[in-house]
């Protein structure tokens, strides 16, 4: 892994918004993180799931994006669900598929949230995961 | 690798160290810089990060021996500095005169005295600047005690200056075929051309106009980059490609075309056989990898000049740290023609050429490196794939475009090498949009400080040289 991925790493793991963090060497001086236990806000059912994603050798320039949560995952809130799915219908951004988590092939929700106004500088990879987070967690 | 050492001075940081040394009071003063490294087999390039200017009386007094000294405070922590972030410590102070310039014997042996003692404690080399206002002089030792002199001081700005201890040797008669050149630059500016390295990212439309062009203009050594083969669709935007270069037959039985894409001549072979007609004597090296690749990226860190004529996120980023890790002034040349997808109506039409130097910003703190594009093209392609990122529409593109940019950037390049930008030039990025016949500059925010390439804090790329590796994929052991 390079410097800048080791330190994204290691700031997750510091703060990690739910378990104990998870991750794979993409080989390439990236890495591709789990973290369990993730509360997604109430309007989830369940209302905490692992989140995957991948910082990629390019991190900081390249944030991570997109983010999975797990399969399993029901949305219970009001707002307008686009996405049709016989899984469930979700809310715009996120889409039920089959996505690379750890490597991995894995059925999942996608969220993808890309953020073009934000400051290139000092962006982290942890600061995208609450960006993420805070999206789910203020759906009603 | 060579004996020669080269030094590189972003124009701001040499003006602020001008004031500092060339006063009212006639007076010798004194200074640090901090400098990043270089090394490759093109020889050992000095890259100044940072200024510490000597506070009279305080860090620099009256000395015992010569004229006047630093004060073993003030360089105990400079070179204590120094060591802790990577960068050489270079002592500076100033002489008068003019043309020429060199240390005292004084001096000289005051480096004798003191430097063992320095190479150290910093554990890597060390050495002395002594300038007038148009020369420098350097005394370089390293850690196997050798001490080497800086033969060339290069001020990275608009006008790319060059400064030597002396009167610079008087150049060979150019070759005959740059007459109407040497006109402009001289037989001096005609050799420089001859020796100066410029690496082009990109080898398509721009690319390969860019290539030829730098060929014709005399310049010695080319290193294109560019991972891709031709394609029928390419044959319209490059003037010497020939059919069969693209293996265009092979293209009427659908069957083939495939067969075609994958063993049509690699575009850096068809450059190189552009470059080697218009110049015979041109050193043309080609790397058919992406540029992120290690054996790329590192290739590109020695060049004098650098060109990315490539339209990925990627190249942006690799061009841009290089240009500001190793000081290396940078052009970046685009088009862009917007089609609406569903009725086909043509928008706008644009080209750009965007300079990359010191202290005026960056590709990256003017948000110029899109993340998250920048993202999709760092994952895999199959995870790409699952992800299900739109899947790029072939850009519309067309040759008087692709010239336009290539002739204005290697006009710029010609110019800056030259030393013929006027100081009242904007320097900012050239846009023309054909539809409107406009040609305009628009202004740029100047560099952020914060910014992690091109900014003044610690954290920052800016001329940290071999210190910081380069982003992308580590190299496959």
């Amino acid at each position: 892994m390079n410097r800048e991925v080791e330190t994204a790493l290691a700031e997750l793991e510091e703060k990690s918004p739910g378990g104990a963090v998870r991750h794979l060497e993409d080989g390439e001086g990236g890495a591709w993180v789990v973290i369990p236990d993730v509360d997604i806000g109430p309007n989830f059912s369940p209302s905490k799931s692992a989140v995957g994603f991948h910082v990629t050798s390019a991190y900081p320039e390249a944030i991570p994006y997109p983010h999975i949560i797990d399969a399993g995952i029901l949305y219970t809130g009001d707002e307008p669900r686009p996405n049709i799915h016989p899984d469930g219908n979700l809310p715009a951004a996120m889409t039920r598929g089959t996505f690379t988590v750890l490597n991995e092939p894995k059925e999942g929700i996608q969220v993808s949230r890309s953020s073009p106004s934000r400051d290139p500088l000092g962006d982290t990879a942890l600061a995208k995961l609450m960006r993420v987070l805070n999206f789910l967690r203020t759906h009603k | 690798m060579t004996d020669a050492w080269r030094l590189r001075i972003p124009e701001r940081l040499h003006q602020e160290l001008l004031s500092h040394l060339f006063r009212d009071d006639f007076e010798e003063h004194g200074a640090i810089i901090a400098a990043g490294l270089l090394e490759s087999e093109r020889g050992v390039v000095l890259l100044a990060r940072e200024l510490h200017p000597a506070v009279d009386g305080i860090d620099f007094v009256p000395g015992r021996r010569g004229h006047r000294r630093l004060t073993a405070q003030f360089v105990n922590a400079k070179i204590r500095h120094c060591r802790d972030e990577g960068l050489v410590y270079l002592a500076v102070h100033n002489h008068f005169g003019s043309g020429s310039v060199s240390f005292s014997d004084i001096d000289l042996e005051s480096h004798e005295r003191g430097y063992p003692a320095l190479l150290d404690i910093s554990g890597r080399p060390v050495g002395a600047l002594v300038l007038t206002e148009d020369a420098v002089a350097g005394d370089i030792w390293t850690l196997d005690r050798r001490r080497r002199q800086i033969s060339e001081t290069l001020i990275v700005g608009a006008n790319l200056r060059r400064l030597h201890p002396g009167p610079p040797p008087t150049p060979s008669a150019s070759d005959e075929t740059y007459d109407r050149a040497v006109r402009i630059f001289g037989d001096r500016g005609q050799n420089l051309f001859a020796r100066t390295k410029v690496g082009v990212i990109g080898g398509g439309g721009v690319g390969q106009l860019v290539v030829s062009y730098l060929a014709r203009l005399g310049v010695g050594e080319i290193l294109l980059v560019e991972p891709e083969r031709l394609d029928l669709t390419n044959l319209p935007r490059i003037p010497e490609a020939r059919r069969i270069d693209a293996l265009a037959p092979l293209y009427r039985a659908p069957a083939l075309r495939g067969v075609a894409r994958r063993f049509a001549l690699p575009k850096t072979r068809l450059a190189r056989r552009v470059a080697r007609r218009a110049n015979p004597k041109i050193r043309f090296c080609e790397i058919r990898r992406n540029v992120v690749e290690p054996e790329a990226r590192e290739a590109l860190r020695d060049s004098d000049f650098l060109f990315n004529c490539a339209d990925s996120h990627q190249a942006r980023l690799i061009a841009n740290v290089i240009a500001n890790q190793y000081l290396v002034p940078m052009i970046q040349v685009g088009t862009r023609i917007e089609v609406d997808e569903d009725d086909g109506e043509v928008g706008e039409i644009r080209g750009m050429v965007r300079l990359v130097l010191p202290d005026r910003g960056c590709l990256y703190c003017h948000g110029l490196i899109n993340s998250q594009k920048l993202q999709e093209e760092s994952q895999g392609e199959e995870e790409r794939e699952r992800n299900r990122y739109i899947k790029e529409v072939e850009a519309p593109s067309v040759i008087t475009l692709n010239a336009h940019g290539a002739a204005q950037a290697t006009t710029d390049f010609m110019l800056m090498m030259g030393g013929l930008i006027e100081t009242d030039a904007r320097l900012s990025q050239l846009r023309w949009r054909p539809r409107k016949r406009l040609e305009e500059p628009v202004s740029q925010t100047p560099n952020r400080s914060d910014c992690p390439h091109c900014g003044s804090v610690w954290t920052s790329r800016r001329a940290r040289g071999d210190a910081r590796g380069l982003p992308g994929p580590e190299r496959r052991t």
